[in-house]
């Protein structure tokens, strides 16, 4: 995205705990599900479909690495 | 075996690991809940015997350090306590104990200061002190020993299995007086304030194995039990302060309880001796090859003294994990890893439990808690002795100002308002590192893998992943602070901590370079910015009029070019940068309360503005 970062350092850190308090109070059972729509609102916030697909190569980068 | 003394005998020392085979002089219900694990099992540590060749050079070595032993104290016992009265008594002589005395000392103030033990504290507890701590510490005459002794570091790095996904530096530049972090094993911290105190036998009376037993609440002080070994005595005292560690006796017997959270994950900790010439830096390894799944610590401490810190992994008995044939193994795979080859020998082995508590109030009547006494703050951020040393500080000034009557009683309630705020900042800081440290549920554990793979290619998310390392808190809320002038474009507002910068000291016998931290002693400082070092006629008078009411005031002159000093404390801006820093014109104005919190600021000289201030924090 070429959108400057707005975001401060302490609201990504109150962002990120806000994310692990609420999948927590929801369950481990929940989470994927929980992960998964928490994506697809990302995705049509993000609005930009070179930009989602460039996230899920990032994303799924990670396990390719590992399973190589 | 080395261990001849437990960790939990000094009163003042309880937030911190527990060690082997503790043997709990206090019977004490906080000991029991925050340590529950077989804290009262009573595991001996007993010379491991390994079979295996290849283990037995790591016998256990002792800590580089004699703690001197003191008789007990027995001056209590005497016929002149009954009918003596003491202005202050400070029970337990740990680094927050130290501090306050010395500070009462500071302002002429005589103090008693109980301690259980007869030594300093022992084993692996407070090991990191911050530039705020040394500006205290400088302060009550002790900081030689800490930055001779002390090692000094910046910053330091994490790795994610064999990857650094984070280099963060602590902040330093060309003003700074002091490093951002000493390390230093809290029995010389305790030792080197110990010294310090011990230069002031005029005015602070320690008594070594003298135990609180008992307070009984007056309505203008307390009485208080206090055990020897040979036998009991009764003092009174106008006022207490419990400095007496992480399980206060005296929080438990006035029936006052922690609030807050308590964190499931544990730490085993372990101090080596490691020859090594690795920088002094905080390393953290997290799902490293050598402990997979688990969060790795290293610190350098001096006399190659290491603390290594390693989290239990999920269903491991805490009791076994302490245990030399579990530690040593793991000690050892991550010196592999990490490249060092030179000889190394375990010295302590303890396990941690991260606390996030606080009471509420650090004024109950005539005691004022103080350090783990008053809250218990996670290692994660080096916020426990720390925040104690400014709770100390903090403390001292308003408590002589009362003692001498220049204040009224109402301002020991600002201690309290003023450092609850800071503990829950405190608080809150170490709780986002321990969850990041010591993950507390299965979501924090995933998000935290998912950053730590990410970091590297998303430098904006290793944020995440800084240890958030105590800071200087601001006492923005406080009652204390002055409106002033609002329209300041820089510089430190009411309630915030001095910012450092170099000056030029003009003085009659020769100038000299010191820093601004440096003008801060125990009195109210007023910091007037001049062109050339002409003192305002108000601010002369200024400083009369508080002289004459006995109040401890002393004005300095801050000039941007060269002065001479004439009457007053003259300080000139040699860099050209104090100036910009603090937003100041010739004629800016900042008062400074005795622990360094500016009290407030002025565009301008108002002289009777700030003796406002001044009044309304005195509270008289």
């Amino acid at each position: 995205m070429t959108k400057a970062k707005t975001m401060t350092d302490s609201e990504l850190d109150g962002a990120y705990t806000d994310l692990c308090k609420t999948m927590t109070r929801l369950g481990e059972a929940q989470s994927a599900l929980f992960l998964a729509r928490f994506a697809l609102l990302s995705m049509v916030r993000i609005d930009d479909a070179k930009e989602i697909q460039s996230l899920i190569a990032e994303a799924a980068a990670i396990f390719e690495k590992t399973d190589a | 075996m080395v261990l001849n003394k437990t960790g939990f005998a000094s009163p003042t020392c309880q937030n911190h690991p527990r060690p082997l085979h503790p043997q709990p002089k206090k019977g004490n219900l906080e000991a029991e809940t925050l340590f529950k694990s077989g804290s009262s099992r009573g595991i001996r540590l007993t010379r491991p015997s390994f079979t295996s060749e290849k283990i037995v050079a790591e016998d256990f070595k002792p800590y580089p350090f004699t703690a001197k032993h003191y008789p007990a104290s027995l001056q209590g016992l005497g016929s002149g306590e009954a009918t003596r009265r003491h202005p202050v008594v400070v029970v337990g002589g740990g680094p927050v104990g130290y501090c306050t005395a010395l500070g009462l000392a500071n302002y002429g103030v005589p103090v008693v200061l109980l301690e259980a033990d007869d030594s300093v504290c022992f084993g692996s507890r407070a090991i990191c002190i911050s530039r705020r701590s040394l500006e205290i510490i400088e302060r009550l005459g002790a900081v030689d020993g800490f930055l001779k002794t002390g090692l000094a570091w910046t910053g330091g790095r994490s790795f994610y299995r064999d990857t650094q996904v984070l280099h963060f530096k602590m902040p330093t530049d060309e003003n700074q007086k002091l490093p951002p972090m000493v390390n230093l094993a809290q029995y010389s911290i305790e030792q080197f304030l110990l010294d310090a105190a011990e230069k002031r036998k005029d005015l602070i009376d320690i008594r070594w194995q003298n135990r609180l037993t008992s307070i009984e609440e007056l309505t203008d002080g307390a009485r208080l039990t206090v055990n020897t070994p040979n036998g009991d005595y009764t003092m009174e005292t106008d006022w207490v302060v419990a400095a007496d560690g992480g399980r206060s006796f005296l929080r438990e017997t006035l029936g006052l309880k922690l609030q807050g959270a308590s964190y499931e994950g544990r730490y085993v900790i372990v101090d080596i001796w490691l020859d090594s010439q690795r920088p002094t830096e905080r390393l953290a390894y997290f799902d490293p090859a050598c402990n997979p799944g688990s969060t790795v610590l290293v610190h350098k401490q001096p006399d190659n003294v290491w603390r290594i810190d390693y989290q239990l992994r999920d269903g491991e008995d805490p009791d076994a994990a302490i245990q030399p044939e579990n530690v040593l193994p793991r000690v050892r795979a991550l010196l592999d890893m990490m490249g060092e080859k030179g000889a190394w020998n375990p010295i302590w082995i303890g396990i941690y439990k991260a606390n996030a508590l606080t009471l509420e109030n650090y004024c109950h009547k005539r005691v004022f808690f103080a350090g783990d006494a008053a809250h218990l703050v996670p290692i994660f951020g080096v916020r426990g002795a720390n925040s104690g040393i400014d709770d100390a500080d903090n403390l001292a000034w308003k408590l002589a100002f009362v003692i001498q009557g220049l204040a009224g009683e109402k301002l020991l309630e600002s201690y309290s308002l003023e450092r609850v705020a800071a503990a829950h900042e405190n608080l809150s800081y170490g709780t986002k590192s321990t969850e990041f440290m010591a993950p507390p549920s299965f979501a924090f554990e995933l998000m935290r893998t998912a950053v730590l793979g990410l970091a590297v290619k998303h430098p904006e998310l290793s944020s995440l992943i800084n240890p958030r390392q105590s800071s200087p808190i601001a006492y923005t809320q406080s009652s204390l602070n002055a409106v002033g002038s609002t329209d300041f474009d820089a510089g430190p507002a009411a309630g915030h901590v001095l910012q450092e910068c170099p000056l030029t000291l003009a003085d009659p016998m020769g100038s000299r370079q010191i820093h601004l931290t440096d003008l801060i002693g125990p009195q109210l400082t007023a910091l007037c910015f001049t062109e050339a070092g002409e003192a305002p006629a108000e601010l002369i008078k200024m400083q009369e009029t508080m002289h004459a009411r006995g109040i401890p005031f002393g004005a300095v002159i801050l000039t941007r070019r060269p002065g001479t000093a004439r009457d007053m404390v003259q300080g000139w801006d040699h860099t050209g940068r104090l100036f910009s820093m603090y937003g100041a014109q010739p004629g800016t104005f900042y008062l400074v309360r005795p622990d360094g919190h500016v009290l407030g600021r002025w565009r301008s000289l108002d002289a009777a503005a700030a003796a406002a201030a001044i009044d309304a924090m005195l509270q008289l």
